[in-house]
Parts: structure tokens; sequence; C-alpha cells
């Protein structure tokens, strides 16, 4: 998909007919917004296995709040266990909380991105110089939305693996 | 369909949330405000707009044109060179230290600091969150939420030990090596030994005098996260047990 995304922004960049260069600019929108989310949803798949199928718009939420109650279950046994005291517990919600957030605030954006991209052509995209815009998205930000799913995603792994199996 | 002229037709109410453009997108039926970074704040003053008056102004929609709302908060170019800057002057002051530092912006206010390092020392630290501090007060930040992260640990953690007991038991310290081996480069029997030692005094795994072979207790069985499904433990758990007896 990054790769799709990449050529698609080429062929915009060098493209002379307005139209033309329109439609492929926000179908790079498109191609990254679907990289960082499928990165996403396999993440979650990863995490727990009903979480695989979850819906694009869902997903937000999921990780705003859906993370937490497994997480605190989880902590509290090994709390009671004496595998790690509250203060580690602490830390641990903590950091799943932030990095959650973070990918679900990015998928926000991208996904918002994605359904002007894909449902509003009245909203054109802009071209100053080398940059195309979609409203106040830039496309070269939205070139590293899939690297930095990646990033995150690889944080939350990390994090649940401290008290799940993965 | 959503009539966005209300809003655009009340300028003050832009200024007071700050919105510098909005959105009503049909697909899902939602009102999508946009709003700079540089706009918001975590507490209510003069001049910004704060996160909770926001969405008390989502609400309020809400309740009254049955939207759905969003507030997206634009991103600063300000922000994003102030973050590459900090970012070469801690790597210019914490050389050994740092490996990787990554700033997320909340708000005008709020900055959360993700540090990868190469050792976990207090006063080190101390220090790194103290410059961090120093260097992004002068631009306004005031509120951190700091993520420390060690270089990648290449060891097992206690689930990881008692999940391969729970699968394989009893388990010798040998086996124990062979299964830790292929994913854990810097796994060793004295290591190990003092990993299960510490979950025995904690009654959650028994080592059997004869054999020397670790087993689960019925309290550490139950602090091993379930997995339903194809996934499941307990299948993995009889698929071993039946090879062992083919």
């Amino acid at each position: 998909m990054q790769f799709v995304g990449d050529e698609l922004e080429k062929l915009a960049l060098g493209n002379g007919d307005v139209t033309n260069a329109d439609l492929l600019g926000r179908s790079a929108f498109n191609r990254y917004y679907y990289a960082a989310f499928l990165k996403t949803r396999e993440t979650l798949g990863l995490m727990q296995e009903s979480w695989r199928g979850t819906a694009h718009a869902n997903i937000p939420q999921l990780l705003e709040e859906g993370l937490k109650g497994p997480a605190q279950h989880a902590l509290n046994r090994m709390v009671r266990a004496k595998l790690i005291d509250q203060g580690d517990k602490a830390r641990i919600l903590r950091d799943l909380n932030i990095t959650a957030n973070g990918l679900a605030q990015l998928l926000r954006e991208a996904y918002d991105a994605r359904l002007i991209a894909d449902y509003q052509p009245e909203i054109k995209t802009e071209r100053e110089n080398d940059l195309i815009k979609l409203k106040s998205y830039k496309l070269t930000t939205a070139k590293e939305w899939p690297s930095r799913a990646n990033q995150l995603c690889a944080r939350l792994l990390k994090i649940w693996k401290e008290f799940s199996i993965v | 369909m959503f009539d966005l002229s209300f809003i655009k037709s009340h300028p003050e109410i832009q200024r007071e949330y700050f919105i510098s453009d909005m959105n009503f997108r049909e697909a899902d039926n939602t009102l999508v405000l946009y709003v700079p970074i540089e706009s918001v704040v975590e507490k209510v003053q003069s001049g910004f707009v704060s996160v909770k008056q926001l969405e008390a102004f989502q609400k309020k929609l809400t309740e009254k044109y049955s939207v759905q709302t969003q507030v997206i908060f634009t991103p600063s170019d300000k922000f994003n060179d102030i973050a590459q800057a900090t970012e070469l002057l801690l790597k210019a002051n914490f050389k050994d230290l740092l490996e990787e530092v990554d700033f997320t912006f909340l708000s005008a206010e709020k900055v959360n600091v993700w540090i990868k390092i190469t050792s976990i020392e207090t006063e080190q630290q101390k220090k790194v969150e103290s410059f961090i501090n120093s260097t992004l007060s002068g631009s306004g930040f005031s509120v951190f939420d700091f993520q420390w992260v060690k270089d990648e640990s290449k060891l097992p953690s206690a689930i990881d030990i008692l999940l391969a007991i729970k699968l394989y038991q009893p388990l010798k310290l040998d086996k124990f090596i062979d299964y830790f081996s292929r994913q854990y480069s810097d796994v060793n029997s004295k290591w190990l030994n003092r990993q299960l030692d510490k979950l025995i005094k904690r009654k959650l795994v028994v080592r059997d005098k004869v054999s020397e072979a670790y087993s689960l207790t019925g309290v550490g069985l139950g602090v091993i996260p379930q997995r339903i499904g194809r996934g499941s433990f307990d299948i993995a758990r009889a698929l071993d047990l039946g090879r062992r007896k083919w």
C-alpha cells in the first residue's frame, strides 16, 4: 500500500492535467490510510483474536476505551501473584493509554482524509510547488502515516506483551 | 444533509473556538471541526480554547443537530521545528545514552516524549527529563508525559516462562533453554534459574526434587491469560501431550 501511495504521488506531481492530478493525489491519500489501518487491525488481532475484524470507524474508540479492561484484568492477576507491584501496573497502564491514544489520533486524522478523498470529490486537492494538500492534510504527512502506525503498533505490542501473550 | 451555514454565518463562534475550517461528512453523518493545535490548551485561559471547552461545544452541536462531531487538531510546522531542534540538542548532550526520541504534541502546553535509551538509571533519566523540561518550557510547554523504553529486551517475560511450563510441563532446565533460545538470544541457565526461583518463592511454580522438572501450581495457572479459539494454549498443550505419546 505504501509503495502504491508513493507511486500515485509521483504520478500526481508529474501529471499536468488538473483533473487527473487530483484523482491521483486523492488515491494516494486513500492508500496511505489503508496501509496504516491494515497494520493497526493486524496488531489488534494479535492482541486479542476478537479484535481482528474491527471496522474502520470503531478502531479509534477500541484503542481509546477497549484495551483498558482486559489490560487491568491481566495486570490485577499479576499484582495478586506478586509478579509486579502497583507501581509497575500504573506505569504499564499509563504507557498503554498514551500509545493507544496516539494511534487512535493518527487513525482518526487519516480516516478523515480518506473519507474526504473518496466521498467528497467536490473538495479538490491543491498544489503548492511539490506539495499536494487535501483540506489541511499534506500528502507528505500522509506518506508518514504507515511508518508512524508501524512504530506505534510495535510499541503497543511491546507493552501488551508485558502482561499478555501475543 | 447538515447545513454548515449556521456556523459559517456566526464568525464569533468560529473565533471563540478557534475553528479554522469545518466539513460535514455525509458518509458517516459527522461534522468535523478543524482547530490548530497551537490554539489548544489544557485549562481555560484567555487567547486559547481548552480541550474541555471543545468537548462541551461538541456536545451542544450533537444535541442541537443530531450529528456526530469530531475535532481534529491540525498540526503545527512550528512545533515540528521545535521537536527537531530539541532532538538534535538531546542527541548532542546525551550521545551515549539516547537511542531514539519522539515528540507528540497534544496541545500548545502538553507534549508526550517517548525515549529509547541504552540503560535505565534514575539519575540519568532525571537529567534528560530536566533538560527537556527546560528546553521546551521556553516555547510554552509545561505538561510532559515521559515514556521510557530500554533497548529491546532479549529475555522472556515472567508470563512467557509460565506459558512455556503450561505448554510443556513437566519441563527441565535444558528443555527450557532449547525452547527460549530460538526467540531470546540472551537466555542462559543462570538467568533462567534465578527467574524460576523467584516464581517458586511466589508459589507459582514447583520443582520436583527427583526429576528436577518444573510444573505450574494452581495459582501459576491462574496468572496466564486465556486464549480462546485456534490459538488456545490448552489445545497446544493437548497436542504436545499427544506428540509425546505417539
